[in-house]
């Protein structure tokens, strides 16, 4: 009798333990939004707007989860196990195409020179390309700018050799003669441009403005169901922007550290420095730019169109998708309205318009 | 009133009623009648293949990972239409034939070396033990730089996989061999080249067959792996584009080919070995 008495009250309290900790976290109580990132400037800053209690400000409960490996985030978000994912306008528009049911309702960047052609000694234009071996990973964004490359060349892949490595072998490949040229996405580029003499790069995106947007896309559901939520995660997003712009060297670190690429703490930040350079941030104002209809190359709407015909043309995507119907701009409207993010997280030369 | 039988004269044949033997499908290792295992082996299809369809035609399940089988077999006819299918399969079959032969060729001599003399295990066997841990994904680069991105660095990515599994296999298989027979044909005067081809090989063949058999399912796994580099046909390659473009209809039809095939292998391996070594089954009973 003794020992049913004690079980129950041992139970009992467990319960009302369990009981007061779940009613002293209102915070907690809501299940967590998932916000999937990775390996990208525009992304790792995420990881400033959790550490500086921006997401808890807004009242949000996010948890950020981390992928080493990009394209592992965009299966996740694809396989619904995660709520949104930080991944570019080109590869949102195949899941699309297939069916997923997500939005766009942030834009982070738009690529400006963190994507590019790497050549060797003796080819110094894409012209040069012609019959040679280029390599790239089929199907990325990196595929994108190389076919981008080479159109505004009037060339196709038919007139080079294309090889389909993925972007990490790809500096393997040229060191080793393999292949003429790669194209490649940090932070396999700068470990290319280092480690061979007499490689340059041969064209970038800083030439293809609005192609290679990085958005956050969300599950309709979600957004559905938690508006509130959503809008307090875009309020954190321009807060951390403007805490970025006040502590520079700060932001570096916390965005290095979250990345852990290789090296010392020292060299990570210094390529960090480098990375960020590449990466062309947006305020509030082009961001509500680039979610309005309009022939400007940043405008999602503008660059949809170019980027759809690509996928069709490469087989990825058997009809183009009605990506305008995933664009949501009432969060960005928002912000905007409320005065938020009026300036970059600090001062581009690189005009976005 | 009990009688016993002693002369010899005939006894007519009486009918007896037909005892029906109790159907016995839990003794240990004792044959089950035939038509039952062909039950039991289609309901084992069956089950999954009704999950599948009830799971992706009811809409439960996302499509972008699990297509209808409607999806699938709309998406193999459209490989097989646009001329694709049949060239991918072609590739990839000769692919896992050439790394298999290459390390069956190696694996099994050495492998056999191995197993029958101790200074050979010695000399292989722990840096064999060390390599096979290797992820051989992470081999890829290394393979890249000592054989090129072409069809060489495939069969090698495949021969990696396999080799060295292998290998360690067949020395045991030797091992195996009962000592008895090996002593039997010293007392009968064998020398060592005798012992080795004679009585050795013959009675490794058995088991080299059934090692032959797993190890070539093992090749077909490696297959995804070797067509990472520079491919641009293949059942890997295409599984790999499919899963890229998050085009879940290909994925599988990829995926359900690369299982056919297997069993494919595997019911040829089931069929010839027999045949082949008809010795071995008599050993096993």
């Amino acid at each position: 009798m003794q020992k049913h008495l004690r079980i129950s009250a041992l139970t009992m309290i467990t319960f009302a333990v369990a009981a007061v900790g779940f009613a002293s976290s209102p915070v907690l109580a809501s299940p967590p939004i998932t916000i999937g990132y990775s390996d990208w400037p525009g992304w790792t800053c995420w990881a400033i707007a959790e550490k500086e209690g921006f997401f808890k400000k807004h009242n949000v409960n996010v948890k950020l989860v981390w992928f080493p490996n990009y394209t592992d985030s965009l299966n996740a978000f694809a396989a619904n196990q995660i709520d949104a994912n930080a991944q570019c306008w080109s590869d949102t528009m195949g899941p699309l195409a297939q069916g997923q049911d997500a939005k766009a309702i942030l834009i982070n960047d738009n690529s400006a020179g963190n994507d590019a052609v790497v050549a060797g000694p003796g080819i110094n234009s894409i012209k040069q390309l012609r019959g040679k071996k280029v390599a790239t990973e089929l199907g990325t964004v990196e595929e994108f700018l190389l076919d981008k490359a080479l159109a505004a060349n009037n060339m196709s892949e038919r007139d080079i050799q294309y090889i389909n490595i993925k972007v990490q072998d790809c500096p393997a490949a040229m060191e080793t003669h393999q292949v003429d040229a790669v194209a490649v996405w940090e932070p396999n580029k700068s470990e290319l441009l280092a480690k061979m003499p007499g490689s340059h790069v041969i064209f970038d995106s800083r030439s293809l403005p609005g192609q290679i947007p990085d958005l956050l896309v969300m599950q309709t559901k979600v957004i559905n169901a938690r508006p509130k939520d959503v809008q307090g995660i875009v309020d954190a997003w321009y807060d951390m922007e403007a805490w970025w712009r006040l502590h520079p060297d700060e932001a570096v670190k916390i965005m290095a550290d979250t990345a852990q690429d290789p090296g010392t703490p020292a060299q990570q930040i210094a390529f960090y420095k480098s990375f960020i350079k590449g990466t062309r941030i947006f305020d509030a104002v082009e961001a509500k730019a680039a979610f309005t209809r309009s022939n400007k190359p940043t405008s999602l709407y503008a660059s949809g169109p170019s980027i759809c015909q690509f996928l069709l043309d490469q087989d990825q995507i058997g009809k183009i998708p009605d990506f305008a119907a995933a664009i949501d701009p009432t969060f960005i409207d928002a912000a905007v309205a409320k005065g938020e993010g009026k300036k970059p997280p600090y001062n581009y030369t690189l005009k976005v318009d | 009133m009990a009688t016993t039988q002693t002369t010899n004269e005939e006894v007519p044949a009486v009918k007896l009623p037909a005892r029906r033997r109790k159907l016995a499908l839990f003794r240990l290792g004792e044959e089950i009648p035939r038509s039952i295992y062909l039950t039991i082996a289609i309901l084992s299809f069956l089950i999954p293949i009704g999950l599948w369809c009830y799971f992706t035609y009811s809409g439960q399940s996302n499509a972008l990972i699990i297509p209808t089988p409607t999806d699938m077999f709309k998406a193999g006819f459209q490989e097989y239409q646009n001329g694709s299918l049949l060239p991918d399969i072609e590739i990839s079959v000769t692919r896992i034939t050439e790394g298999f032969l290459l390390s069956a060729l190696l694996a099994i001599p050495i492998g056999i070396l191995m197993g029958a003399y101790k200074t050979f295990e010695a000399a292989h066997e722990p840096f064999v033990g060390f390599v096979r841990y290797v992820p051989v994904p992470a081999l890829i680069p290394l393979v890249m730089v000592t054989a090129g991105i072409g069809e060489p660095a495939k069969i090698l990515l495949i021969w990696l996989g396999t080799y060295f599994q292998m290998v360690l296999v067949v020395a045991d298989v030797t091992r195996q061999v009962p000592k008895d027979l090996l002593n039997a044909a010293r007392t009968l005067g064998a020398n060592r080249t005798q012992l080795l081809f004679n009585v050795l090989l013959p009675a490794t063949l058995p088991g080299l067959m059934d090692t032959c058999r797993t190890m070539i399912g093992w090749a077909w796994t490696y297959l995804v792996i070797a067509e990472v580099v520079a491919t641009s046909s293949g059942l890997g390659y295409s599984i790999m584009k499919a899963q890229r473009f998050s085009r879940s209809d290909e994925i599988f039809v990829g995926i359900v080919i690369l299982g056919l095939l297997g069993l494919g292998t595997d019911m040829f391996f089931k069929i010839v070995q027999p045949r082949l070594l008809p010795w071995a089954e008599a050993q096993r009973n």
